[in-house]
């Protein structure tokens, strides 16, 4: 109650009514003139921080003290930054969200670089470098950019998974020399790509002749090895060179083929790079199964991402009817490249070898519908000759082909594969034979027959034996490697 | 030390500011005494404000938690918009002049904000010692909760004292952009 009275009053007192206490509350007495009753002046009313005035209401300290203690006002300055900083941060938010397209792909990249992906780790920086590529142009600024710390992530990537000399073109493209000496590694991948460019420049002559048909092969050859004198820094392609000009167009042979291999593997110890990709294709066409896989282990442990490693180590497994190896094999395959399609054709043609035809048929149902995949369709095809279903594996080998060729004419030529080909060939002959031909194929029958002419000369053993009728589709497709080729 | 405390609120001049500002308005709202005049005084409490102690348990909490709530969220909005363009898509000045520039600023206004989280250590003992004394609201849930934070704000508000957060960031960045 006494609390709440002496809220309700002023301030301050008139002098008489105020025992005198203390000077400074007399200086304020003095001010005021009044004949209300005045609570005294006493150290428990005055407030606790000037001691000067009396309580405010409800409070410790009096009006002036609460309005400078409590109350105390905050800079301008201080609004201004905060509204400043608020519009900045909106900014950032924006440009941090711009960045995270290829900040993502950076960090997979580097992930699957470091897991020896280096299919998945390459295409991850040139992702990231083909998104702020894409942004800038659409926005028509160069407001995110991959640095050269990406470039460098994505020539290394090169190096690993198409060879030094590859990364040292795209760095010659990408860095300046200046660049280029400071770095060891640009350094060297420019120089390997200067001994491949020196190497060209010295054979050209002699390969195109070959080429075109203007020079001797034999002649050419011999030219060649006499360059090998004197340019020992460039041997590793001259011997290449040698060795394309001997077996393509001497016809030398695998063995010709690993003879040179071998010499460059001993030449060059390091070159991983180069001949471990030669070896696995020249010791599995040799039948050195042992030599080849462990050239493919050597390849996929420098790039998981090789499916052309894993396709020789399964087609191993198969020829050898090591079933679960093989099913482990295209498993471990499709961990490390989920989305391929010859991974995935792979686990199709698996099946049917193992004699699975049903649940070969159904996969790639599956498949096809996800992927639209050329492969997958042939592979279906391969699916439906097993079953005697000429119409449909005709049908379904055409469309393959026809979809192949659209491809074909908008230049992407590696949609027209040998094995599409003799697919192709292969149901239309077959389906004929079969007289399994309805008026809606007779045509398209006739067509791809009249352009196929002559092709039984390059036809594979496998595919002549089924059309001779000396073994079946059934019996061909579920042995061996469970393909055609 | 508080010469070398001083230096480096200084050269965090944005995040001690903006600290002092988000400080002053949570003792507004939590209706404490505010004694200090200006943010970055030549004293301890540089980049601080000085004020009285909050009234209950919230109140200490607020005061001594969301300040530097206010700083980490802003800071690590500008410091990711620095880093992630700095550090790994390797942005250099050759790139674009005027995006590294602003990257780097960003980058700068973002650690200047995260060296300054952490309140004063008395701010911290004291809501340490709110939150963990008996009485109304100091349930078992609620000690079990801001057991951790209170105990990260002390061990923090020691860090921030001896500048160790300052040499931390600056090492940190100037080692990234030796490596990267």
């Amino acid at each position: 109650m006494d609390n709440e009275l002496n809220n309700n009053l002023p301030e301050s007192a008139p002098e008489s009514e105020q025992p005198q206490e203390n000077a400074l509350s007399s200086k304020i007495v003095k001010k005021e003139d009044t004949a209300v009753y005045r609570e005294p002046k006493t150290a428990q009313n005055m407030c606790e921080r000037c001691g000067e005035h009396k309580k405010y209401k409800n409070s410790n300290y009096c009006k002036i003290c609460e309005r400078t203690y409590y109350k105390k006002k905050i800079p301008v300055l201080a609004w201004i930054a905060a509204v400043i900083t608020a519009l900045c941060s909106v900014v950032a938010v924006a440009l941090l969200f711009v960045n995270l397209a290829p900040v993502k792909r950076v960090i997979e990249g580097v992930q699957a670089e470091k897991e020896n992906r280096m299919g998945d780790a390459y295409y991850a920086y040139d992702d990231a470098v083909g998104v702020c590529k894409e942004l800038n142009a659409q926005i028509g600024y160069p407001l995110i950019s991959a640095g050269k710390n990406i470039q460098l992530k994505l020539i290394e990537a090169t190096a690993e998974l198409y060879g030094p000399y590859q990364a040292g073109g795209s760095a010659q493209s990408v860095f300046d020399e200046d660049e280029i000496a400071k770095n060891e590694k640009l350094s060297s991948y420019a120089n390997e790509y200067d001994i491949y460019k020196r190497a060209s420049e010295l054979v050209a002559e002699y390969v195109q002749g070959c080429e075109n048909g203007t020079m001797e092969p034999a002649k050419a050859l011999e030219e060649i090895k006499k360059l090998e004198a004197g340019n020992e820094d460039l041997l590793l392609w001259i011997i290449y060179f040698e060795s394309y000009i001997d077996v393509v167009f001497c016809d030398a042979g695998t063995e010709a083929q690993l003879a040179y291999t071998d010499r460059i593997a001993e030449l060059f110890p390091d070159a991983e790079w180069f001949f471990n990709a030669l070896y696995i294709d020249i010791y599995y066409n040799l039948g050195r199964y042992d030599e080849c896989e462990k050239y493919c282990d050597r390849d996929i442990e420098r790039n998981r991402n090789n499916v052309n490693a894993y396709t020789h180590k399964v087609k191993i497994a198969m020829l050898e009817g090591k079933k679960s190896e093989a099913q482990a094999l295209v498993d471990e395959c499709a961990k490390y490249n989920p989305e391929n399609e010859d991974v995935q054709a792979l686990d199709i043609v698996l099946k049917r070898r193992f004699g699975e035809v049903q649940a070969a048929i159904t996969l790639c149902d599956k498949l096809y519908e996800s992927s639209g995949s050329i492969e997958i369709m042939r592979q279906q095809a391969l699916n439906y000759l097993v079953q005697e279903d000429y119409a449909k594996a005709f049908d379904t080998a055409y469309n393959a082909y026809t979809n192949a060729y659209n491809y074909y004419s908008y230049g992407y030529a590696e949609a027209m594969t040998s094995e599409l080909l003799e697919t192709v060939y292969l149901c239309a002959v077959m389906c004929k034979q079969k007289e399994a031909t309805s008026a809606q194929f007779y045509s398209a029958i006739g067509s791809v027959l009249t352009s196929f002419e002559g092709y039984e000369k390059q036809a594979s053993e496998k595919t002549l034996a089924i059309i001779a009728g000396e073994t079946t589709a059934m019996k061909a497709l579920t042995e061996g490697t469970g393909d055609i080729l | 030390m508080t010469a070398l405390y001083i230096i480096s609120k200084y050269l965090t001049f944005p995040g001690a500011y903006l600290r002092c500002f988000w400080e002053q308005i949570m003792c507004r709202i939590c209706g404490c005494g505010i004694e200090s005049d200006g943010y970055m005084r030549f004293d301890e409490a540089c980049g601080h404000v000085d004020h009285d102690f909050p009234k209950g348990k919230a109140k200490a909490v607020c005061v001594a938690m969301i300040p530097g709530i206010m700083n980490f969220i802003f800071g690590a909005i500008f410091a990711l918009s620095g880093i992630l363009p700095l550090f790994i898509l390797g942005v250099d000045f050759s790139a674009s002049k005027v995006m590294f520039c602003i990257y780097c600023v960003s980058l700068y206004v973002g650690i200047s904000m995260l060296c300054n989280i952490f309140p004063l250590i008395d701010d911290a003992l004291l809501c340490w010692e709110r939150v963990m004394s008996p009485g109304k609201g100091s349930g078992i849930i609620s000690k079990i909760l801001l057991f951790i934070p209170s105990a990260v704000m002390i061990a923090g508000a020691y860090i921030e004292k001896y500048c160790i957060s300052f040499v931390i960031w600056a090492a940190a960045v100037a080692a990234a952009f030796v490596i990267l």
